[in-house]
């Protein structure tokens, strides 16, 4: 049936880091062009490519999981899909799988990251009934207890395996919670993304 | 690098790792070569000579070009504490290592980052503390037709257009090298007797008292006594990029840039492009439309710019955009025609250019009164500009942008006075269309740059105005707009202009002083936060040098320029015609009505207007 809705799971890491969210929509629009994927377009006055992100990644922080979805006019298999996205895919961007999505972006409660530390830390802080961090807001300074917003954590070696809340009203930024734990030399992985029982994977 | 990455503005101008960068073994190549653009990685990225001479050098296996910008202050910051030299785009690996390090010269306000960037890398400034270990600094682009500001700095300047050039210079290194017989000296000498290649170093300048030039001497016989530029002569055939690198941020120009011509059949007499970019060469419609569709196809970009010095002087720019919109109106793709001439301004090439259709319009009528626009060499009339706004308010604009210049050869008060006069005549032009969009206002934007004499014009002997006089002038023309709603003002910086003349007429006495603004910490100066005109004035008393001999004095016809070593293609004697006849506010004919002789025709060139001449 057409349009057919897709989804697109795909890595960005290394330098790729650095790019915003906002340079990698504008990143897509010409990969989606190269690799020929006849996307749907928006209606009207200046129609630009109808695709969907699901999870914004921070600046600083790699990615084994991110999702795109858009409606596709001609009919084109998954496989071709993710071949033709790869070509045209800088090299530290790769498509992992494609599917029909069945769910909404909004069942996403959680995100599981990796956080490795060039060097040992304490997670004493995260052992305390709170944990609380100073935000940066438009309007000053405020002071946000993160500690609920901390689904489970856990430490081996010099690295912190967490799944932080990742939805649209509670979404905790893993740098916050690098920060608290005074981490310096430090690389950010999501990993997967989460329902609200953070455990199933989110698909 | 991680860290020190997460601490700058803009971190995704230093990561490279780009779709389209290009990639090779260092080990596996005989050249490695860093073409370096002296500003900001957005503005870097968008430049076209540099994307066209990352391919061309990189289409030659054995020579691996790399990109290499100057870093934000805060980046050089990071890099001084951390004591990381400036390092390519590509390989992160220190640009001191390389064999060979270009720099484009796009304005004369880079050049303090082009020092900036030679002392990051660890590369001593002056040519002559280089010995062999270190690579051979060459610059190009349009600032090398006067680089003496820069001689002192520079190995070996590449004079005219550099696809052919760069690889001849690079081959030769390469062939020396495996012969064992590269000294940097005997390459230069070689390189030297290559058409193209200035080595400033071989030519002695002597003086007068006065610091007026005395002459220029070659200190060998067997290299020119004048470096004539080198010109591609068949567009068609020659090499022009069919990928590109996509940057992650946003650039100046984050589209296809498709080069239509080269050259301007025009000849405004202001105007370096104008002239040093002579003969006027076309491509043809049908290889420019199928380059067009390959870009497009490897890059996904969705807006494609024409680009030329006048684009509506293009002989086939109907069959152009004919052939163009067979396929980039489905493919949602618009067309962009940034330099429209008022004269050519249709409502049938609005209709085609969407960024005329979505965007503002501007125009360029430089002068106010037609005895200026005439002297000037502009060949535009009030009428046309009349005619084109009227075209583009029909058709619902209601914005539009006048761009003028100040401190023009014979500008009286009337021709400011006139500015303001015909910027009234467009908003009033507004009123008089009886289908105009109701209840809406126009608005007449007048930007106004100041007049910078150039070498290879025919104002290249005037004197530029006083700081005092420009200043006087900009507050004439406030005056002059004062109360009239419709009209919005805005102005450059007058003392931007005169440090920007300095250099454009400099001789290497200028040298000094750039050192001298490079230990100051002086860099990007095109940027109005970084810019300071004392730090300037301050750079110049501790070098000795009077910007004032060099801005604001009228040159002797009789003088030898500091540019005199470089040909340019156009002869003095066409420049001095028609410098008389601005004075006699009489204009000269465009190239394709009739030939003025300028000279330039003697270089070749297919698809050309010029009459082949055999001299």
């Amino acid at each position: 049936m057409l349009p057919a809705p897709v989804r697109v799971k795909f890595t960005k890491v290394g330098s790729l880091q650095f790019i915003s969210h906002l340079d990698l929509n504008r990143t897509m629009k010409t990969v989606l062009v190269r690799a020929k994927i006849p996307i749907r377009y928006t209606e009207g006055f200046n129609p630009h490519p109808k695709m969907a992100f699901a999870l914004p990644l921070s600046i600083g922080a790699e990615s084994v999981c991110e999702l795109l979805d858009f409606k596709i006019d001609e009919p084109l298999s998954f496989e071709e899909i993710r071949n033709r996205m790869n070509e045209a895919l800088p090299p530290e961007m790769r498509v992992l799988e494609v599917y029909e999505p069945t769910t909404k972006f909004t069942d996403i409660a959680y995100a599981e990251y990796a956080l490795e530390s060039a060097s040992p830390f304490s997670t004493e802080p995260l052992e305390r009934d709170r944990l609380v961090v100073t935000k940066r807001t438009k309007s000053g300074e405020k002071e946000v207890d993160i500690k609920p917003l901390i689904g489970f954590w856990e430490k081996t070696g010099n690295r912190l395996t967490c799944r932080l809340c990742a939805d649209s009203t509670r979404f905790l930024n893993p740098e916050a919670l690098a920060s608290a734990l005074s981490l310096s030399d430090y690389t950010v992985m999501r990993k997967r993304l989460l329902l609200s029982d953070c455990e199933t994977e989110f698909r | 690098m991680r860290t020190i990455l997460k601490q700058v503005s803009k971190p995704g101008r230093y990561t490279g790792g780009e779709y389209g960068q290009i990639l090779k073994d260092k080990a596996a190549v005989s050249a490695r070569f860093a073409f370096c653009f002296p500003d900001t990685y957005e503005i870097g990225m968008s430049n076209l000579g540099v994307r066209i001479l990352y391919g061309v050098l990189n289409r030659e296996e054995d020579i691996w070009c790399e990109r290499v910008y100057a870093p934000w202050d805060d980046m050089e910051e990071q890099m001084r504490k951390n004591g990381i030299p400036l390092y390519a785009h590509e390989s992160g690996d220190p640009i001191r290592d390389f064999d060979i390090v270009g720099f484009t010269l796009q304005y004369e306000l880079c050049y303090t980052n082009v020092l900036n960037m030679l002392d990051l890398a660890g590369i001593p400034l002056l040519a002559e503390e280089r010995d062999e270990s270190f690579p051979i600094v060459v610059g190009g682009g349009p600032c090398a037709y006067n680089a003496e500001p820069l001689a002192d700095f520079f190995d070996v300047f590449s004079i005219g257009e550099g696809e052919e050039a760069l690889v001849e210079m690079t081959r030769l290194y390469i062939d020396m090298k495996k012969a064992g017989d590269y000294t940097k000296k005997e390459f230069l000498h070689r390189l030297a007797k290559i058409p193209g290649f200035y080595v400033p170093s071989f030519y002695e300048v002597t003086y007068f008292p006065d610091g007026r030039v005395q002459a220029y001497t070659p200190l060998y016989e067997d290299i020119p006594k004048r470096v004539v530029k080198r010109i591609i002569s068949d567009l068609d055939t020659s090499y022009y990029p069919d990928k590109l690198v996509m940057p992650y941020i946003e650039t100046v120009h984050d589209r296809i840039v498709l080069e239509v011509y080269r050259g301007c059949i025009r000849g405004c007499r202001f105007c370096q492009a104008g002239m040093t970019y002579r003969p006027v060469r076309e491509k043809s419609p049908e290889l420019l439309n199928r380059t067009a569709k390959c870009l497009y196809e490897n890059s996904g970009y969705d807006e494609i710019s024409l680009s030329s010095l006048s684009i509506s002087d293009y002989s086939e720019l109907t069959r152009l955009t004919d052939l163009l919109l067979t396929w980039t109106e489905q493919n949602k793709v618009s067309l962009s025609l940034p330099s429209l001439r008022i004269d050519s301004f249709t409502k049938e090439l609005m209709e085609k250019v969407s960024t005329v259709r979505t965007g503002g319009i501007t125009f360029a009528p430089e002068a106010g009164t037609q005895r200026l626009r005439d002297a000037i060499n502009k060949n535009v009339v009030e009428a046309d500009l009349i005619r084109a706004c009227r075209t583009a308010f029909e058709a619902g604009k209601t914005a539009v942008k006048l761009y003028f210049m100040n401190g023009l050869p014979t500008e009286t008060p009337e021709d400011i006075a006139g500015i303001a006069e015909l910027a009234g005549e467009v908003a009033e032009e507004f009123y008089r269309i009886p289908g105009r969009p109701k209840g809406r206002a126009p608005t007449v934007t007048i930007s106004v740059a100041c007049f910078v004499p150039k070498p290879f014009t025919p104002f290249q002997w005037e004197a530029q105005d006083s700081l005092e006089t420009l200043v006087s002038k900009q507050e004439q023309l406030l005056e002059c707009v004062k109360g009239k709603k419709h009209i919005r003002y805005n102005w450059h910086e007058a003392k931007v202009s005169r440090i920007e003349a300095v250099f454009a007429r400099g001789s290497r006495k200028l040298c000094r002083a750039l050192l001298e603004a490079h230990r100051m910490g002086l860099k990007f100066d095109g940027w109005d936060e970084h810019f300071s005109y004392e730090a300037w004035l301050e750079a110049f008393s501790a070098a000795g040098v009077d910007p004032a001999f060099y801005a604001n004095r009228a040159i002797g016809t009789d003088e030898v320029l500091p540019w005199d070593v470089i040909d340019c293609g156009v002869r003095k004697d066409f420049f001095l015609r028609e410098r008389e006849r601005a004075y006699q506010s009489k204009t000269t004919p465009n190239c394709r009505e009739q030939c003025s002789g300028c000279g330039a025709n003697r270089l070749g060139g297919e698809r050309s207007c010029c009459p082949h001449l055999s001299e």
